[in-house]
């Protein structure tokens, strides 16, 4: 039977972002660099959307916590950056905020 | 023959004192507050069984917006002027529709086809006032 997606709470080195619409996780991203190693450049992002708060800083990028999902069929944890903030405004509607994080594999 | 007492036969549509000879008419109500007018700000921290959230869009819709219409067909030379204002009434076999005795209008859209071989028909979309 499918999980429901409900009663999801995500948190970024302990800081929840609030009020989360939707959550996209593309793990994996490029294959690894040599033969005898896992190391890759790119391990996948982590894009989130949320109506309240993101609950990060443009002085926070670049940072490494960890982003952990609890609930609704995605508990799971990982080592992110923090990469990218877009807030969105639109006329007689709620602002709007998305947020990307790089996975980090060690 | 059986009664059908929900069929639209005897209806009169009248604005003001003149009265049209209609062929069809619908009446559309909406509601501007309906929660489908409203802000969906569910997110995936509700349980399972929660209601959906909603909240109120900040702007008001417009005053002259009264959710409430009436587009109606009929037979006839005139075409009805747009902007114009009056009171409109239905009446079903001498009776007033319900809520629909001299009801404040204003035309929002009217037209006149000239057609061969064919009556000359109107149409005409009122706004109704809210009461």
């Amino acid at each position: 039977m499918a999980t429901a997606c409900a009663g999801v709470t995500v948190t970024w080195g302990g800081q929840s972002l609030q009020e989360v619409v939707d959550i996209k996780v593309n793990a994996g991203g490029s294959l690894p660099i040599g033969r005898d190693s896992t190391f890759s450049l790119d391990a996948g992002t982590i894009d989130i959307a949320c109506l309240h708060t993101a609950n990060v800083s443009l002085a926070e990028r670049g940072l490494k916590k960890t982003l952990a999902f609890t609930g609704g069929g995605l508990t799971c944890s990982t080592k992110a950056v923090f990469q990218t903030l877009n807030m969105a405004g639109k006329l007689n509607d709620v602002a709007r905020y998305n947020v990307t994080y790089r996975i980090v594999m060690e | 023959m059986a009664d059908t007492p929900h069929d639209g036969v005897g209806t009169v549509l009248r604005l003001g004192a003149t009265q049209y000879t209609v062929t069809n008419i619908v009446i559309q109500f909406t509601d501007p507050n309906a929660d489908a007018e409203k802000i969906d700000v569910s997110h995936l921290g509700l349980t399972t069984g929660a209601s959906i959230l909603t909240q109120d869009r900040p702007l008001q819709g417009s005053v002259s917006d009264t959710g409430r219409t009436v587009q109606f067909d009929y037979l006839g030379k005139s075409i009805i002027a747009d902007a114009s204002t009056g009171t409109c009434s239905i009446t079903v076999g001498g009776t007033a529709l319900t809520g629909f005795s001299a009801v404040a209008f204003t035309v929002n859209a009217s037209t006149l086809t000239l057609a061969t071989n064919d009556a000359i028909r109107g149409q005409a979309t009122l706004r109704l006032a809210r009461v």
